[in-house]
């Protein structure tokens, strides 16, 4: 066969196993090497066994996969083990020397196994007890004197078997997912009629898991694009949202401080529960309900075991939420300079944003080839925005009853991820695992302001929103989705144009906001 | 010497070649017993133990250096008499084997000790199924 294809063992065969298993690995491996199969123990002579000469010699070995599934439709596949060394492509049935891998999937033990039937043909056997099968299957090792042996497989325990566990666990599941190998071999005494003397033959079976996942997961704008509004110079521009965090968190305060100083409380609970039952009080008092979000959020994660279908829950995605919030806090950070001035008359303001809206979709798992090969059926598409905002800001400004001044900040983009729809429906197709973010936001401004009639002043700049990806991979064999999406609000740098009727013109550079490497971060896979 | 001519070892020789043939072999499995990490004791009571295993997988039927190493691994990581145990008791029973097979079957289960084979440890033995 081609050797240099891709297959799932090349892939999966790089993969660190846990050390008891290499250990064990090696026990067989190192008698094999360390001892002799046909010298006698202990004997101080080569010792040369009696010359047979009854014809008993192997052809070749059988694999049949009667009920093969190959991407979903059921089929045969099989797979001649021989000892020759000419290539045949294309072969039907696959054609491997001796001690190739025949690759297929198998479900879990609450289902029934897969089996394969094990054939040895030979071109005359001896009558005694030849040929001798040695096999290994999913009910454990064996042997019997004979030509076939009906086998049965199932794939190894998956971190899914006992309950779903945490979204990105099942998300990627499969490509933590290591293959179980078994041998099996034929012997006879190697005693040709017409052929080349053949006295065993060998193979191995690796069996990867025949689960099928499905991933829908729909975000909505969890932070409805909302303007923002103005309340009073220390209190900055908040939603009414924000307003009411910051509500619930003074009535918590004000609860650990009570906590603090009653003795009577602190025989009853923790300060904890003491907190938590006022803050609690207060979003009844406010209407508000921190799982508004959940109903829009569409997720659905489902991994089809043969006849079992689990659903994951979205525990994740929770905390991904709460990483889209922060971010959009932070984004508000944008104003927060504004905030700190006093704004005359005239305002007029439109600030809206939103983060990591969009949909993934994919369905992955291993299918078998019409080869010997299984491969990672993959398709779906993805479609973020991670960023997407307008900004419109007119304020008129008043420093102190002197200076009149005119601020403004426009602007409005996308920073998205898009991976247009993918499919991997053969071993040979390799699909590429990054994605780079794409598109900008990059509101522009200025102020001009006078101060009395002597100076004027013109102040322009621009503020760059950028994303990033960090060992983000989605939708190949090394991950389905996993890694992190960062977004960076780059310095924002102001210059600034001071006209005097007295001293002439001067321009200065300075910086208005300092940079926020870590405007967002979004971790899947975690 | 002539071409052809025979060369006659007295038994005393042959007898002292094969005792030393016979401790070389013991020594080589006992280093790899211990490098193996799968016995305690000292090396005089792994050589001992080596001992008893090798005679006693002689009398089951091995003979090769590979056949007696997998038998003598398998009494160290199964078990003193593991021999007188399901499942070893079936394959070094089952007369339809060769000695090779049940040496390879040891080896698959030595293999399968952490689990990589078979759940349950189960395995079956000469029982040949129709297709």
């Amino acid at each position: 066969m081609v050797t240099s294809r891709t297959t799932a063992r090349s892939k999966l065969g790089k993969k660190k196993k846990s050390k008891p298993r290499q250990q064990h690995k090696k026990h067989s491996t190192q008698l094999q090497q360390n001892f002799s199969a046909t010298q006698t123990a202990g004997s101080s002579v080569q010792t040369c066994p009696a010359k047979k000469v009854i014809p008993c010699n192997l052809v070749h070995l059988l694999l049949t996969e009667p009920k093969a599934d190959l991407s979903g439709k059921l089929g045969t596949r099989t797979a001649k083990i021989q000892n020759d060394p000419v290539l045949h492509p294309q072969a039907s049935p696959t054609l491997l020397q001796t001690g190739g891998v025949f690759q297929i999937t198998a479900p879990s033990r609450a289902n029934s196994p897969r089996k394969i039937n094990f054939q040895a043909t030979s071109e005359a056997v001896c009558g005694g007890t030849h040929p001798q099968l040695v096999f290994a299957d999913g009910r454990g090792p064996g042997g019997l004197a004979g030509t076939h042996k009906n086998l049965e497989f199932w794939r190894a325990p998956m971190a899914t078997d006992s309950g779903m566990p945490r979204l990105w666990v099942v998300v990627n599941a499969i490509s933590r997912h290591a293959p179980r190998t078994y041998q099996l071999s034929a012997s006879v005494c190697g005693v040709p009629v017409s052929k080349p003397p053949v006295s065993s033959l060998h193979c191995m079976i690796e069996v990867f898991p025949a689960d099928v996942f499905e991933l829908e997961l729909s975000i909505p704008a969890i932070l409805k694009p909302e303007s923002l509004s103005f309340e009073k110079k220390s209190s900055g521009w908040k939603t009414e949202a924000d307003r009411k965090k910051e509500e619930i968190e003074k009535a918590g305060e004000l609860a650990s401080d009570e906590y603090k100083k009653s003795d009577a409380l602190k025989s009853v609970g923790s300060e904890g529960e003491f907190r938590k039952f006022f803050e609690d009080l207060k979003k009844k008092q406010l209407g508000v309900q921190d799982s508004d979000w959940k109903d829009e959020l569409k997720v659905k994660l489902t991994q089809k075991d043969d006849a079992r279908t689990l659903e994951a829950p979205i525990d994740d995605l929770i905390v991904l939420v709460r990483a889209i919030r922060t971010a959009e806090y932070a984004f508000k950070k944008i104003d927060e300079w504004i905030s700190n001035f006093q704004v005359g008359p005239g305002v007029s303001i439109k600030l809206e944003c939103q983060f990591l809206a969009g949909r993934i979709n994919a369905k992955w798992g291993y299918t078998e080839y019409t080869d010997e090969r299984v491969f990672l059926a993959i398709a779906g598409a993805i479609k973020i925005d991670l960023i997407k905002a307008s900004v419109d800001f007119n304020l008129g400004w008043k420093c102190a009853g002197l200076a009149d001044a005119f601020i403004f900040l426009k602007g409005e983009g996308t920073l998205s991820l898009n991976l247009p729809a993918v499919e991997k429906t053969d071993p040979d197709t390799t699909l590429h695992s990054s994605v780079k973010p794409e598109g900008e936001f990059k509101p522009s401004g200025g102020v001009h302001g006078a101060l009395g009639w002597v100076i004027t002043g013109d102040v322009s700049f621009e503020v760059t929103f950028k994303a990033d990806t960090e060992d983000f991979r989605v939708l190949c064999e090394k991950a389905i989705l996993k890694g992190k999406i960062l977004i960076k609000r780059e310095p924002v740098y102001g210059v600034l144009t001071c006209s005097c009727l007295l001293w002439g013109t001067t321009t200065k550079k300075i910086k208005v906001m300092e940079e926020n490497e870590k405007a967002g971060e979004f971790v899947f896979g975690g | 010497m002539k071409h052809g001519a025979v060369v006659t070892i007295s038994a005393t020789s042959r007898d002292a070649l094969e005792e030393d043939a016979e401790r070389a072999y013991l020594d080589r499995l006992m280093n790899q017993i211990i490098s193996l990490k799968i016995a305690g004791g000292t090396e005089q009571e792994i050589r001992s133990r080596c001992r008893q295993f090798v005679r006693s997988g002689r009398s089951a039927g091995f003979s090769t250096e590979l056949e007696l190493a997998a038998y003598v691994t398998s009494g160290f990581a199964f078990g003193t008499e593991f021999y007188d145990r399901e499942p070893y008791r079936e394959i070094l029973s089952n007369s339809a084997l060769t000695a090779s097979s049940k040496a390879k079957i040891l080896l698959l289960l030595l293999d399968d000790l952490d689990g990589n084979e078979s759940d349950d440890g189960e395995v079956e033995v000469g029982e040949e199924e129709e297709i």
